[in-house]
């Protein structure tokens, strides 16, 4: 039996002689309430650090799938950053395509109750992790929510900034998604 | 029936009678030789000479039966046994077999080999009634009647039953969730209906119908150090469950509008993800 993409058996160990907690052995994690993750308030600082800790998670799906190879199918993606967004108890995370746009739709207490923080720390951690997967780097933005959940749209980062102007304007998600076309670059 | 004291006469009498008939004994003995050379004499295995006169004095010297049926059941010295001294060759010697001889030695020398008369002796019927013994009940004092509050403490008290029966979970229902313009029936349809939007081609076109992911396995907790005692007891202590993540959906992929992605490989989406710009 293949071994799945995601698995949370070896996901997480706690080293009591270390009081120490981490995800595969590598990157150290600290257990603290929602609202102490809650109360971040968002930096350069912090959307850097969360986009290295989401590059280490999708350094670990490239090790495992050539997204190269024509066989590797958009469930990977799917599957495994899925299942280390649950983990880490960041919430229920799905992919949806509009057209070509890739929009990553998060659901859970934790985006039920997002703070600015909070949304910094997924965009950093969906825009390292998708720049793990290939040369190109990604850009992350939160466009709004859309029935019960948050819409994160993930892109070039040149056009990052623009999209970001319009969801300050009050644009809504499908307004924005809907000035997107195929560019030259 | 003799009084004790009567006894006591006639066993001294029988004694006195014993002991003259003993040294009368002794005085015949004396005449034929001394104690000493008769002890000497060895007897024949088998037959024992006896002079016929001496023979014929012993029975008259055994007690009358009667007598020793009176004696005590123990005489306090053994009767001295006549011996036998050597005869010269003129003499006349009876043989006897020596063991009617000795038989009748041992009668005079012997008596509680004598079979005592029996005497009819009727046992009293002992009449043992017991002393009745004076038994009074010790007075038992009341036991202290209980404390109330020891009463209360270890009385359970019975489970009271409802009068009425629980009202099924669906009472408990917020009624805030169910919409006033409908009725409790149209509602429990409208939970129980699909969603609309979740028809079979849509879920084959958005590919939401993947295979269910495998139920993952426990999260191992490695590195427990075995002399942290208390550290080990709480892990261990802990519910398996408590350590299992359950990812109900680790990830869907949706396609709102569009071609048909699914077929695109992760590399294409990426791609055609990152080309994407704003129109002016």
């Amino acid at each position: 039996m293949e071994k799945p993409l995601f698995d949370a058996s070896s996901f997480v160990k706690i080293d009591l002689t270390k009081g120490a907690i981490s995800s595969s052995g590598k990157d150290r994690l600290v257990m603290v309430p929602i609202s102490v993750l809650q109360s971040l308030r968002p930096s350069d600082t912090l959307r850097t650090a969360a986009m290295d800790w989401g590059k280490l998670h999708g350094r670990r799906l490239a090790e495992r799938v050539d997204q190269t190879a024509e066989n590797t199918s958009l469930e990977a993606l799917s599957s495994h950053l899925g299942g280390t967004l649950a983990a880490f108890g960041l919430g229920r995370l799905s992919i949806e395509i509009h057209g070509s746009a890739l929009l990553f739709k998060a659901e859970g207490d934790l985006n039920s109750r997002i703070t600015d923080g909070v949304s910094v720390l997924m965009e950093g951690f969906l825009a390292g992790y998708l720049s793990a997967l290939g040369s190109d780097t990604f850009k992350v933005v939160r466009l709004g929510e859309a029935s019960g959940g948050w819409l994160f749209w993930a892109g070039n980062p040149r056009v990052a900034p623009k999209i970001r102007q319009r969801v300050s304007a009050g644009r809504t998600p499908m307004e924005i998604l809907n000035t997107l076309v195929t560019g030259e670059n | 029936m003799l009084t004790t004291e009567e006894r006591k006469n006639r066993l001294e009498e029988l004694l006195v009678r014993v002991r003259s008939n003993r040294s009368h004994l002794e005085k015949q003995r004396s005449e034929g030789g001394s104690l000493q050379e008769l002890s000497t004499v060895r007897p024949v295995p088998d037959r024992v000479a006896m002079p016929a006169e001496e023979l014929s004095q012993l029975p008259s010297q055994s007690p009358e039966p009667e007598e020793l049926s009176a004696l005590p059941s123990k005489s306090p010295e053994p009767a001295i046994i006549p011996q036998m001294r050597e005869r010269s060759d003129d003499e006349i010697a009876t043989v006897v077999p020596e063991t009617s001889v000795m038989q009748g030695l041992m009668q005079d020398s012997m008596p509680e080999s004598i079979e005592p008369e029996p005497v009819p002796v009727e046992p009293k019927p002992v009449a043992v009634e017991p002393e009745p013994v004076p038994v009074e009940p010790e007075p038992i004092e009341p036991a202290p009647p209980r404390k109330p509050k020891l009463k209360a403490e270890f009385d359970i008290p019975s489970p009271q039953l409802p009068e009425e029966p629980e009202e099924p979970s669906t009472a408990k229902l917020d009624a805030a969730s169910i919409p006033a313009s409908h009725d409790l029936e149209e509602y429990r349809k409208s939970l129980q209906a699909p969603d609309p939007l979740e028809t079979p081609e849509r879920k084959k076109e958005t590919g939401a119908e993947l295979p269910p992911m495998t139920e993952p396995p426990p999260i191992a907790v490695s590195s427990i150090p075995p002399t942290d005692v208390k550290a080990a007891d709480a892990v261990r202590e802990t519910p398996k469950r408590d350590f299992q993540p359950r990812i109900e959906a680790s990830g869907e992929v949706a396609v709102v509008r569009g071609e048909t992605p699914l077929q695109w490989t992760l590399r294409a989406v990426l791609e055609r993800a990152w080309k994407l710009d704003l129109k002016e």
